[in-house]
């Protein structure tokens, strides 16, 4: 099983009250990579999502970098220090987060999203 | 019957580096005197739950106070504190407790504090001894994580003092420092506070935390205990200050007692107080029985 299911992710962050306040006015890409290979792109208009699928090679403003093992780590129902939040993984373990104003701007809607993956990643 | 907690909120004035302050403090309890010292960027807010908890009240008087420019306390009257940029220091740090204990004609006070209070703890045991008879330090150590310290000054205010970043980003970005183990509501509750912090206070308070928080191995290990217990309390989940981070600080300083506190990260006072408590009241238990001999 794929560590990252986007379109799972598409259906339940599409209903999800939080993550769609969170993500209000943001325009643009918010990229999820899995290693090298494998990268997922979420687009939004005007805080919409109006697409999410396999990525390409145009800009995210938004992206988060990690391998499948450091994944699942932030993932797990309760992470180990420091895998249980973007940040912490990324100062901590390495795990690469963009140091755009958007980040932290929609770190709100990034904090979301790593909860709603989490849940579908328990529900499998 | 009305629901009333038993906390009683003033306002003080004190002079602290030639400046007067409307300082706001609440207190409940009765005894010993505890004072409470925050952490960067939220108030004394983050300490409800201790100040309802009888077990500690019976025998402290807990005080709690918010720093200036926090919580309810207001900047200062007489100075343009617009004209500049906040930067908090380490000698106000040191001189603010004093000057609240003086004015309130505290004797020996213990004071706590968590995380810049956490490292003011130790920077009391070892600049002021005389004045306290133990300090608890939540989540201190000799420095922050140098992984965060070398973020500096310019990129930290980048993040937590941007005109284009909302102050909800803030409270948002304190997740780092939350225990995957604390219920919801709570975790909800430290970001709240954190998205009401004032302009740049934040930011400006981590110039303390980061940079002029800053213990030697020499001045560690010349920290007397015997005059002024220090206690080292740190969560497993704190990145800025890990139980490592603790640890050195604790292999330095004789007599000092430490202990790691699992499934709690850098606010474990709001986090999960029921689980904070089963590490705190032993300590207070020990104060008290030094203090009765």
């Amino acid at each position: 099983m794929a560590v990252i299911n986007i379109q799972a992710f598409k259906e339940r962050a599409g209903k999800d009250p939080e993550f769609l306040r969170a993500m209000r006015y943001y325009d643009g890409v918010l990229r999820i990579s899995v290693g090298d290979t494998e990268t997922y792109d979420l687009k939004f208009h005007d805080g919409k999502m109006t697409g999410a699928g396999p990525g390409d090679a145009g800009p995210a403003t938004i992206f988060v970098k990690a391998t499948e093992e450091q994944w699942s780590a932030m993932l797990a129902e309760y992470p180990k220090p420091f895998y249980h939040s973007l940040q912490s993984s990324a100062v901590r373990h390495d795990v690469v987060l963009s140091g755009t104003d958007a980040t932290f701007a929609y770190l709100p809607a990034l904090n979301r999203m790593m909860q709603i993956l989490r849940m579908n990643r328990k529900a499998g | 019957m009305a629901k009333i907690e038993p906390i009683q909120g003033r306002y003080i004035y004190l002079t602290v580096g030639g400046i007067e302050y409307r300082v706001y403090f609440e207190e409940a309890g009765n005894g010993i005197p505890l004072l409470l010292g925050h952490t960067a960027g939220s108030d004394g807010r983050q300490y409800r739950h201790l100040l309802n908890d009888q077990e500690v009240t019976r025998n402290f008087r807990c005080i709690v106070f918010d720093l200036p420019y926090h919580g309810k306390s207001l900047p200062p009257h007489g100075v343009q504190w617009w004209t500049h940029e906040y930067s908090i220091g380490k000698k106000f740090m040191i001189d603010f407790p004093n000057t609240l204990a003086e004015v309130l004609e505290l004797k020996r006070p213990v004071y706590m504090g968590s995380s810049m209070g956490g490292h003011l703890a130790i920077d009391l045991a070892l600049e002021c001894p005389e004045r306290y008879r133990a300090t608890i330090a939540v989540e201190g150590a000799l420095q922050s994580a140098i992984e965060y310290v070398d973020v500096g000054m310019a990129n930290i205010r980048r993040e937590f003092d941007n005109p284009n970043v909302n102050r909800a980003s803030t409270g948002a970005a304190m997740l780092l420092n939350i225990s995957p183990y604390s219920p919801e509501e709570n975790v909800r509750e430290i970001q709240w506070e954190y998205s009401c912090g004032g302009p740049g206070i934040f930011a400006g308070d981590l110039n303390y935390y980061y940079y002029e928080h800053k213990v030697s191995e020499q001045e560690a290990r010349s920290i007397d205990t015997s005059k002024c217990m220090l206690y080292l309390l740190t969560g497993e989940y704190d990145p800025n200050t890990s139980p490592s981070e603790t640890q050195a600080l604790a292999d330095l300083v004789p007599g000092c007692k430490f202990t790691e506190m699992k499934q709690l990260g850098h606010f474990p006072v709001t986090e999960d107080y029921t689980k904070f408590r089963n590490y705190l009241l032993p300590i207070l238990s020990e104060i008290k029985a030094k203090s009765e001999s």
